[in-house]
């Protein structure tokens, strides 16, 4: 009888520590982005009878998972105290390599894979030039971004898209599982994966370190070389995985795809209250950040409005966000 | 009548419902050297940065020349003739010593910057300062003993009638030190007041004319320097609760049977030559030395983080080959460095992950972390080392100096090193955190383990180290032992006598 008594009250013990801790994974930045995204939602809802449908809802995932990919992998880059530029030219090379060997009758998933691995090797090359070279991540990235995007421009004769007719390629990325779309899983794999390695494990630890105290890090051991490069690596990585998804989503490679990305990414990198300074940030957050971008893109095209004003609209929410964390940032102090 | 240049009077200042300064008076003569005392947390930092414009308090009211004033930004506060000197430089290292010193007050020729202007009256201000500075020189290249004494110039040349000075001496070298006891005395006749933050005793004693103690937040009490005696102002600072620890008592458990833990042979690195020492099981070595003696140089290069140049180490009697920072950790040797900012703690991370950093990898080889155990180990540090707030997840960069300190001790010991290698390991750290860490230092050798200390600190090697080695310009002047080791033998070998 008290046996029982005394279970559930460790019962409700571990719930109310797990809520807590939910609560605390949330940092108040962070939430200030979820109410926002709750917000944006309700305020297009109701200017668009259209918005809250599943369909709807699919269609943003479908839009955002892309950005959401590129940007956990600039979330690294960012908390380790970096900047990767190159992120979009690497999506525009990836989905023309993938094309072009497709095109040669190549083995689709051997396409995939090397694709996967060519934007690791960016990624290395990027963490090569910026701890054995020391130029400066924005240079170094820079310089990849401009002359991958020039090579995937000469990549086609006339810099025209090259068609990808491999089905089982393109199923591979656009395919539905019931009602999910396999990019959601896809997304879902890489957040969970790549929330447990920033949280749970020794070097998603040294990759705050890294960011925090470079200095400090390396003196207590950290190999603060190493974990700069392997940021790299996994920012190319992931990039090129969203290449890929969007080459299949497409049936084609793009010589001008993924132009801008990189600055969509930082976006919801920094909307998701990573500080840009490194040290600090988580991805769950960069979800929300993507998200925002998503919902407002989607939101701001089904109200009519056009590219041009949707740019301005963006950026003056991501502005407004950023100033608004700052404050919240400085209460906090 | 003695006149108030400043009156601050029931300030209060509140952080998260924490009352860092609790309705505090506090006054200022004019041409008086006013010590500003407490242990960590006491306070004093919070109500120097209130003077200067950095916080707002929640209640209280500030007095200039009697009349009342109101400071709320850093400019605000310069313009009342205040200028602050803290702990943490604000010299910037790409500029040059002139750059530095008319910082945000350049002497302008129409539009463009009066370069030689600057150095010229710079050039006379060092001098009159007895400062062997060049102007034109990039203060990246200069010692932190001369950085502070460029942020003081500063200080003086804004023609500032009151001087707030955070722990000016830390990083000073006696000589240096004197001479800026000098220049003290010269504002002060010049009519300047001062209000002196510090923890030791010799230098309050000697400047001073009233002292201020804070605890808690409150002010205790303000007397008349001549009226004190340090007992009664430690009693003040940490209240009658808490013991002072006695580090007088040396400990003898020093094994030398076995041999030497660490032979150094004929080391050559940065700043350093031929350098050949023993280091025994259980003991503490002192390392002393002028600035660029090659004091710090030489813990650099024992712990893998400079590269030796020449001649051997060895452990146990076998020779080792230490490349890397990896290479020490691996054989059991890890320092702590001077510079506990930038190269001791990461401000922005908690307790927990900055104790357990080095050792991570050891604790979790599979790679991934077990909270529980971490949070474990991380509560044990905060009880063993008494580091307060004793919360596993407060930011290290919140702490004061003293627990900042411990944070980073406790991240070395969590290795179980052999050799422990101390750079001024309790710099600008009060004397309750003081006391408690060298008592630990006693207790760490009792358990086996050797130190090595290097230390400014005269007194600190005196009641510390059970053999002192002097370093003049990179080379062993002279081992003292025991007895031996006092004020005056440092000094006389430091300075490169004979």
């Amino acid at each position: 009888m008290s046996l029982g008594v005394e279970r559930q009250s460790i019962n409700s013990k571990t719930n109310n520590k797990k809520a807590l801790q939910i609560g605390k994974m949330l940092t108040s930045s962070q939430a200030i982005i979820f109410i926002g995204l709750i917000i944006l939602a309700f305020v297009f809802s109701y200017l668009s009878p259209y918005f809250l449908t599943f369909s709807n809802f699919m269609n943003i995932i479908r839009q955002m998972a892309m950005i959401a990919i590129v940007a956990f992998g600039m979330t690294y880059v960012i908390i380790a105290g970096e900047i990767d530029l190159s992120v979009g030219s690497i999506i525009g090379i990836t989905g023309m390599f993938a094309a072009i060997t497709l095109q040669k009758g190549m083995d689709p998933i051997l396409v995939i894979s090397l694709s996967l691995v060519l934007g690791a090797l960016i990624g290395l090359f990027n963490g090569m030039m910026v701890v054995k070279v020391r130029v400066t991540a924005f240079l170094a990235t820079l310089v990849t971004m401009s002359v991958l995007r020039g090579l995937s421009l000469a990549s086609s004769p006339g810099s025209a898209p090259i068609t990808i007719n491999s089905s089982t390629y393109v199923d591979l990325t656009t395919m539905n599982i019931g009602p999910i779309p396999v990019v959601l899983i896809y997304l879902a794999a890489i957040l969970i994966m790549a929330h447990f390695t920033l949280n749970r494990t020794v070097f998603g630890r040294h990759i705050y370190a890294t960011g925090g105290g470079p200095i400090a890090a390396s003196l207590a051991g950290v190999n603060v070389g190493r974990v700069k490069i392997m940021v790299f690596v996994i920012c190319g990585f992931l990039s090129a995985f969203s290449g890929v998804v969007l080459s299949g989503r497409l049936s084609a490679g793009l010589p001008d795809s993924g132009t801008g990305w990189e600055l969509d990414a930082i976006a919801a990198v920094v909307l998701g209250g990573t500080k840009f300074s490194g040290g600090q940030g988580t991805v769950l957050g960069t979800l929300g950040g993507a998200l925002i971008i998503g919902v407002l893109s989607n939101g701001l095209t089904l109200l009519g409005m056009t590219y041009a004003y949707q740019l301005m609209i963006k950026g003056a929410i991501i502005g407004l966000a950023v100033i608004l964390d700052i404050w919240v940032r400085r209460e906090e102090a | 009548m003695v006149q108030n240049i400043l009156e601050m009077k029931q300030i209060t200042k509140v952080f998260s419902g924490f009352k860092a300064v609790d309705n505090v008076d506090f006054d200022l003569r004019k041409g008086e050297v006013h010590a500003l005392l407490g242990g960590n947390g006491a306070g004093k930092t919070t109500l120097m940065k209130i003077l200067a414009g950095v916080y707002r308090p929640e209640n209280g009211s500030i007095l200039i020349d009697g009349k009342q004033v109101h400071i709320n930004s850093r400019s605000s506060s310069q313009e009342q003739g205040i200028a602050m000197i803290f702990q943490e430089l604000s010299i910037l290292p790409n500029l040059t010593v002139a750059g530095n010193l008319f910082l945000s007050r350049e002497k302008k020729k129409d539009i463009r910057l009066d370069d030689k202007q600057m150095e010229k009256e710079a050039q006379t201000l060092l001098e009159s300062l007895g400062m062997n500075l060049s102007p034109s020189q990039i203060v990246k290249d200069l010692s932190m003993g001369e950085r502070q004494l460029i942020e003081i110039a500063r200080a003086i040349s804004s023609d500032a009638k009151i001087i707030v000075m955070d722990e000016p001496t830390t990083a000073l070298t006696q000589d240096e030190q004197e001479k800026l006891f000098e220049i003290i005395r010269t504002l002060t006749s010049r009519g300047t007041a001062i209000i002196y933050v510090s923890h030791r005793m010799d230098e309050i004693f000697e400047i001073s004319n009233r002292l201020t103690v804070l605890r808690d937040g409150k002010k205790i009490h303000t007397i008349p320097t001549k009226e004190a005696s340090t007992t009664q102002i430690i009693n003040m600072m940490i209240g009658d609760n808490e013991l002072l620890y006695d580090t007088s008592e040396k400990s003898k458990k020093i094994s030398k049977e076995a041999g030497p833990v660490l032979q150094v042979n004929n080391l050559s690195g940065q700043k350093f030559s031929n350098l050949s020492f023993d280091l025994f099981k259980g003991e503490i070595l002192g390392i002393a030395g002028l600035l660029g003696s090659g004091r710090t140089e030489i813990l650099r290069a024992i712990s893998g983080i400079d590269p030796i140049t020449s001649g051997a180490i060895q452990l146990n009697g076998e020779i080792v080959r230490i490349k890397s920072i990896h290479d020490a950790i691996r054989l059991g040797i890890i320092m702590v460095p001077e510079d506990r900012r930038n190269e001791g703690i990461i401000p922005g991370m908690s307790i927990k992950e900055n104790v357990t950093l080095t050792n991570l990898p050891h604790l979790f080889p599979q790679g991934v972390i077990k909270f529980r155990e971490e949070d474990r180990i991380a509560k044990q540090n905060i009880d063993h080392l008494n580091i307060r707030p004793g919360d596993p997840k407060k930011k290290v960069g919140k702490l004061s100096g003293g627990n900042a300190q411990k944070v980073v001790i406790s991240r070395c010991l969590n290795l179980n090193p052999k050799i422990l290698l101390l750079d001024e390991p309790t710099q600008g750290i009060d004397i309750v955190a003081k006391t408690e860490l060298q008592m630990l230092f006693r207790q760490l050798t009792e358990q086996g383990m050797s130190i090595i200390v290097v230390s400014s600190e005269l007194p600190e090697l005196v009641s510390l180290a059970d053999r002192t080695i002097v370093l003049y310009d990179g080379k062993v002047k002279k081992v003292l032992k025991d007895s031996e080791i006092t004020d005056k033998n440092i000094l006389y070998y430091a300075t490169g006598g004979v």
